[in-house]
């Protein structure tokens, strides 16, 4: 009959460790989602290729104007 | 205007009625989030060119392409489907097999209201990455921003949800931008709504391109 197997100190120990979370894991988790944070953070919007019926200018100011008054009625 | 750069061009083929204006409003958004520049035959007011040379132009001016052909309803006035999406489909399709070797990297997306629906009316297209968009925008948003990522392989894409709160928030801006520039919201063009989207992502967070 084949005697049963136990595994040692050493063996349970490395298993442990294969089957946790290590902190070097978790930083290079935390390391890739900053990273990719930080690529979509700096994407590039292209400006729009045709004039509106309104100037670009015109359109820039009303944008501006409208994301202020947002952020002043957040506040 | 100088000449936009043919990997960042995405052409827009889709309904213009007032029944699909939050889908295709929806698209365009995410593409100019998506870091792409839309191009739609609606941008084109000069009314000396012929129609279908112009729509030649702007698809041999874009690596890549969202077909919705979704209308196939009979129109109400003759009783008769509309057939532009899948001529300038065709035409997009054809200019990938037949034409010069840039033309061979166009990549598409075909949107349909339900998935497998095509099978009934175009099964010819088979084969093509066709997806459903169940008439929400959000879902939409989600399928523009998946099929860029994986076709143009650049890594600045941000994520379907993250679009779709940021457009959410661009909406209702929409109404004081149209105020402070003196338009009514139904009087906003294709054109105008483009500046508005584009200059609105930039204001709030995203670097010129």
């Amino acid at each position: 009959m084949p005697s049963k197997k136990v595994p040692t100190k050493a063996h349970a120990s490395k298993a442990a460790k294969t089957l946790s979370t290590s902190s070097s894991t978790r930083a290079k988790s935390s390391a890739a989602k900053t990273l990719a944070k930080r690529s979509v953070a700096v994407r590039k919007v292209h400006s729009a290729p045709k004039k509106g019926t309104v100037s670009r200018s015109t359109a820039k100011s009303a944008v501006r104007k409208a994301t202020t008054s947002r952020s002043t009625r957040k506040k | 205007m100088s000449r936009q750069p043919y990997a960042a061009c995405v052409f827009i083929n889709c309904p213009f009625d007032v029944d699909y204006e939050q889908i295709r409003n929806a698209i365009v958004f995410a593409v100019y989030d998506c870091g792409f520049i839309p191009r739609c035959a609606l941008e084109e007011n000069n009314a000396g060119n012929i129609r279908f040379d112009k729509i030649q132009k702007i698809i041999s001016e874009c690596k890549f392409g969202v077909h919705d052909i979704s209308r196939t309803e009979l129109d109400g006035h003759n009783d008769l489907p509309r057939f532009n999406m899948p001529l300038e489909l065709g035409v997009f399709l054809g200019a990938k097999r037949f034409g010069a070797s840039n033309q061979k990297h166009k990549n598409c997306l075909i949107l349909d209201r339900e998935q497998y629906r095509y099978q009934q009316f175009i099964s010819d297209i088979s084969g093509q990455d066709i997806r459903s968009h169940n008439g929400e925008a959000n879902t939409a948003i989600g399928l523009i921003r998946s099929w860029l990522n994986d076709a143009s392989g650049r890594r600045t894409i941000p994520g379907g949800r993250d679009i779709a709160r940021r457009y959410k928030a661009f909406c209702g801006d929409l109404p004081e931008i149209c105020r402070n520039a003196r338009l009514e919201t139904d009087e906003v063009t294709f054109n105008d709504y483009s500046v508005f989207a584009s200059d609105w992502l930039v204001e709030n967070g995203a670097g010129r391109a």
